[in-house]
């Protein structure tokens, strides 16, 4: 069983210092008072009970001075690490308490030792604190979401994914997808199942992406568009044709 | 609770990792656009579809820009823009780079300049004194087998599909 540090092995009567790997045969009588408080763990001994040496040859009586001398060299030895283990009482008796109270310092004492509710409060802290600050820094893709999204069946019964993007003008995104998609309606052979525009911040381009995605590989193609007026349509039939989007 | 422990120092050392030590991504994109600009004299030459080709290389540090424009009617523009990454935000592959230009070569009323200070959101003079100019780029939709990116300038809102060149491979000599 586990005394502190030590391991007593009752079997062969050894005290073994698992940190410092000392051993320590414990002859009758050393064994005699340490079973005697192991088996009244918690509880005082008295030092009349642990003079009494009960033997498989007999009973004898301890002397005083060497039942003491036992004791302080338990004490030595069990209590170097773990102090307040087994407390002697002068005429009295010995106590073997239960378990250690030592002093929680160091947080990276383990897994000999437990943290306090502060020290792990602290940890919970300091971990949310660092995640919501990798998260704050995150920054979100912004072209993640379109700020229009229609989807086009042309006249020849293909789908064609449109999506604007404006971070300006809601209503001019909206005017030029339905533009668009009115004019991709009447398309007889649309080269193309993902379009997608972006209107420029100053509102003077647009460019295009065009891509069509076979079974294994991926077209693409890009327009760059000038533009007078943003706030007017300016797609036409003719203009899908020019740009080779029709046809 | 000690498994926790090591969660906290390992998630402060990677981010730590990932603020200090420079990145070693590189990218060399290759994009090309059919452009329908208007010159600004003759707006009858307008149906002129102009051929601009970007190719936009980041190593390391190091990022160019390098801008072609031609066309059937004027004679081919070019402006090449050289610098190096400030800061990298790999949540979002986001590029905040530092550029200067290095070379140029421009039409009278240019088309490639007029387009390219939208782009680049900056002023004519900034960029033909060679100014530094501060620019935000930003990949995504890259798809399944990398070969293909989108580029976003921010905040200018120009998109670019382009394709991604691999990494050339040192030769064994």
């Amino acid at each position: 069983m586990q005394i502190g540090c030590c391991w007593f092995d009752k079997e062969r009567r050894l005290l073994t210092d698992q940190a410092k790997s000392t051993q320590w045969h414990l002859n009758d009588h050393e064994y005699w008072v340490l079973e005697q408080l192991v088996q009244h763990r918690g509880q005082v001994v008295p030092l009349t009970a642990l003079q009494t040496v009960v033997l498989d040859s007999g009973a004898h009586q301890l002397p005083h001075n060497e039942l003491v001398g036992i004791i302080y060299h338990v004490i030595d030895y069990l209590c170097a690490k773990h102090s307040n283990l087994v407390e002697y009482i002068p005429q009295q008796g010995v106590i073997l308490y239960p378990a250690t109270q030592g002093k929680h310092t160091k947080i990276l004492d383990l897994p000999n030792r437990l943290l306090t509710c502060g020290q792990y409060g602290i940890i919970i802290v300091a971990l949310l604190a660092v995640l919501l600050f990798v998260l704050s820094n995150l920054n979100p893709p912004l072209f993640a979401k379109a700020d229009v999204i229609r989807q086009v069946l042309t006249a020849d019964g293909q789908v064609v994914q449109l999506s604007v993007f404006d971070n300006q003008s809601p209503q001019d995104a909206i005017l030029h997808a339905d533009c668009l998609s009115t004019q991709l309606q009447q398309c007889h052979d649309v080269r193309w199942n993902s379009i997608s525009a972006a209107i420029s911040t100053d509102r003077h381009y647009v460019s295009f992406i065009l891509s069509q995605s076979e079974s294994q590989s991926l077209q693409f193609k890009n327009i760059k568009l000038s533009v007078n007026d943003m706030h007017s349509p300016f797609i036409t039939q003719e203009w899908l044709h020019k740009v080779l989007i029709c046809g | 609770m000690f498994v926790l422990t090591w969660v906290f120092v390992l998630f402060t050392f990677t981010h730590a990792l990932e603020r200090f030590v420079p990145s070693h991504q590189e990218w060399h994109l290759s994009c090309r656009a059919d452009g329908y600009f208007d010159l600004p004299q003759t707006q009858a030459a307008s149906s002129v579809v102009s051929e601009l080709l970007l190719t936009f290389t980041l190593e390391n540090q190091y990022a160019a820009l390098r801008y072609h424009l031609g066309n059937e009617s004027l004679p081919a523009e070019s402006i090449v823009l050289q610098g190096h990454v400030v800061k990298v935000d790999f949540g979002a592959l986001n590029y905040q780079l530092q550029m200067q230009l290095k070379s140029k070569k421009l039409n009278d009323d240019s088309i490639l300049l007029g387009y390219l200070l939208n782009e680049l959101t900056v002023d004519e003079t900034q960029l033909i004194n060679g100014e530094t100019l501060p620019l935000e780029v930003q990949l995504n939709s890259i798809n399944d087998d990398q070969l293909q990116a989108t580029l976003t300038f921010i905040p200018s809102n120009s998109i670019w599909s382009c394709e991604i060149i691999p990494a050339v491979l040192p030769q064994p000599h």
